[in-house]
């Protein structure tokens, strides 16, 4: 479904601060996967993630969505590719501080034709989904980090996207919170063949999905896929 | 999206009130600034009205309520060849008519003002303003406290012949009503021509203007020249000229207030502009992640600037009242008549949806160019 060929993505270009972030890298993303993307700091996790979600131009390569070049959409056609078929989970939650947890989930949708109370009800549904229901009105100041990212979680299936891509979404978590986001993720991948791709430091995820993507220096040194995915 | 905006300039209630603030005073100073001027042309237009005569003023002044002159004049000037007669008036304000507040509601003019007159003056009412004595008679040399009022007058206070009504802490006698389609008299009193100078703290050889009736109405142009000449600290006018002098004078305080209206909306726009760039730069994770949901560049135009709009639009209601209230102000202050026209208001409307839309605009599109990465990167 996301296919990327030759992706490299420069920053500086031609200046003395040059940063090349990615290098070469292709790779295709099926309907319905469960992947994880480790690497260190600065390897290109965040930058592919970036690039594939169509948040980002490549500066050399080509995404397809849906066996579609994206190279040369406008922004507005990015942006709509974004609103109809994709998903994102920021670390830093990335929610509005000022708005309730049900009004974040429902940002996506709020320019579409889609009828508020529409809306409000896939929000609410979402927000039980993740074990929000009793949280509906909450700031996300008033909620805790875990309660936080699973609003982040429930906001990224507002659009039924195919697919969603996760930036170190257990990054400010503690381990036990971060697990149940991922069970979260994983039960939600299970159930609505919604594919995940999700960039982290953390080994210990890696058995938890059905693919494993390593990167080092801006390049795919692993691409594996996992048998035996462990249960929660 | 109208919603969202409103609930975003909600929760952002100081900086909202800011830039509310900046439109607000823009709008209520030009509706309080241009009723004024309106106001002014309006009672200089009706006060014209149709007379075939000639007015004379002191020279140089730029309404005849502040004009003065010696009724030696025109007697003197009633011995002129070529003139059938000539009389002083004086034009002054009705103060608390009824024990009221002089009151001034949007699109009314409700001021009243009084000619102090002499009973040789009915045929020149008449021939002006087509105020003919409706009910009862006009003045007599013996109606001390007798008034003749305008038919408005007489609908608004329900008054009659042989009534009481009381201004500028007097009581008066009504002794006539004139006849309705009466123009600058439907609102006006009628009052002997010593009152009126009373009134006004006036000597008793002092009026404001004086009325001169050529022997040929063929001839008005010469007699107009000969008063010119004969009299310099005196201008003499047709009701014409008049009509167009006070027109260029209003003309030009019309023009000064507006500009100064406009420079004070021009400040306010900027402070819009202002007010709204710092809270997009604000904002900018928040644009970051609209963007990354799926907004498009438009989408965050479309919000930017409806944020504005509400903010106009609120500013130039509130700025239209409160203008209109400082309006009334004056008038009760300094008796002057203000006018709140309806084309006022929509002038002032647009000019505050105007300083909102110029004043979003540039923060809306600086909002939609950030790129997305950027944008969430930002802390």
């Amino acid at each position: 479904m996301i296919e990327c060929k030759k992706l490299c993505k420069t920053y500086f270009a031609g200046t003395p601060s040059q940063v090349d972030a990615l290098t070469d890298v292709s790779l295709k993303i099926k309907t319905g996967e469960f992947i994880v993307v480790t690497g260190p700091s600065g390897s290109g996790k965040s930058t592919l993630l970036h690039l594939l979600s169509a948040l980002d131009r490549p500066s050399s390569g080509k995404v397809l969505i849906n066996n579609k070049d994206t190279s040369h959409k406008t922004d507005k056609e990015l942006s709509l590719l974004r609103r109809n078929l994709l998903g994102f989970i920021f670390q830093g939650f990335n929610l509005i501080p000022i708005i309730s947890a049900i009004e974040n989930v429902a940002l996506p949708l709020i320019p579409t034709k889609t009828n508020r109370e529409e809306i409000r009800e896939r929000a609410v549904k979402l927000l039980e989904s993740v074990g929000l229901g009793h949280r509906l009105d909450h700031k996300p100041i008033e909620l805790s980090g875990g309660e936080r990212q699973r609003v982040a979680v429930a906001r990224s299936l507002i659009n039924n996207p195919r697919m969603v891509f996760a930036d170190e979404p257990t990054g400010e978590l503690d381990s036990k919170t971060g697990r149940s986001v991922i069970k979260l993720m994983r039960d939600l991948n299970k159930k609505q063949k919604t594919a995940f791709v999700m960039a982290t430091h953390d080994e210990s995820l890696i058995d938890y999905a059905k693919r494993h993507i390593k990167m080092k220096d801006g390049r795919i040194v692993e691409d594996n896929h996992n048998n035996d995915v462990k249960g929660f | 999206m109208i919603k969202f905006s409103v609930r975003n300039l909600l929760k952002r209630k100081t900086r909202s009130l800011l830039t509310l603030s900046g439109i607000v005073i823009g709008v209520a100073m030009i509706i309080a600034l241009v009723s004024v001027s309106e106001g002014l042309t309006m009672l200089a237009t009706e006060f014209v009205g149709n007379f075939q005569g000639i007015f004379v003023l002191q020279k140089d002044v730029p309404d005849d309520i502040f004009s003065r002159i010696n009724l030696e004049d025109a007697e003197a000037i009633e011995e002129m060849s070529g003139v059938k007669k000539a009389s002083g008036q004086i034009i002054g304000i009705v103060r608390g008519l009824e024990g009221a507040e002089t009151e001034i509601g949007l699109e009314s003019l409700t001021a009243g003002y009084f000619i102090g007159v002499g009973p040789e003056d009915e045929e020149l009412l008449a021939s002006t303003y087509n105020a003919e004595v409706d009910k009862g008679r006009f003045l007599t040399d013996n109606d001390k406290y007798g008034v003749v009022i305008g038919s408005g007058i007489a609908d608004s206070y329900n008054k009659n012949v042989g009534d009481k009504i009381i201004f500028n802490d007097i009581k008066w006698r009504v002794v006539g009503v004139f006849n309705e389609g009466a123009g600058f008299m439907e609102q006006g009193i009628a009052i002997p021509l010593e009152r009126a100078q009373e009134i006004n703290g006036f000597e008793d050889d002092i009026v404001t203007m004086l009325s001169v009736m050529p022997e040929n109405p063929d001839e008005i142009d010469e007699v107009v020249k000969h008063i010119d000449l004969r009299y310099p600290h005196l201008d003499a006018y047709t009701a014409q000229e008049l009509g167009e002098t006070a027109g260029d004078f209003l003309g030009t305080i019309r023009t000064a207030f507006w500009l100064i209206s406009i420079v004070a909306g021009i400040v306010g726009g900027i402070g819009v502009a202002n007010t709204m760039i710092t809270s997009v730069y604000e904002r900018t994770k928040e644009i970051g992640i609209l963007r990354a949901v799926g907004w498009t560049q438009r989408n965050i135009v479309v919000l930017i600037l409806t944020e504005g709009l509400v903010l106009s639009i609120i500013g130039g209601i509130i700025g239209i009242f409160l203008g209109s209230a400082v309006a009334n102000a004056i008038a009760g202050v300094t008796g002057f008549v203000v006018y709140v026209s309806f084309e006022l208001v929509t002038q002032a409307f647009t000019f505050a949806l105007t300083v909102g839309l110029i004043g979003g605009l540039y923060p809306a599109i600086k909002a939609a160019q950030m790129d997305p990465v950027t944008a969430l990167r930002y802390e």
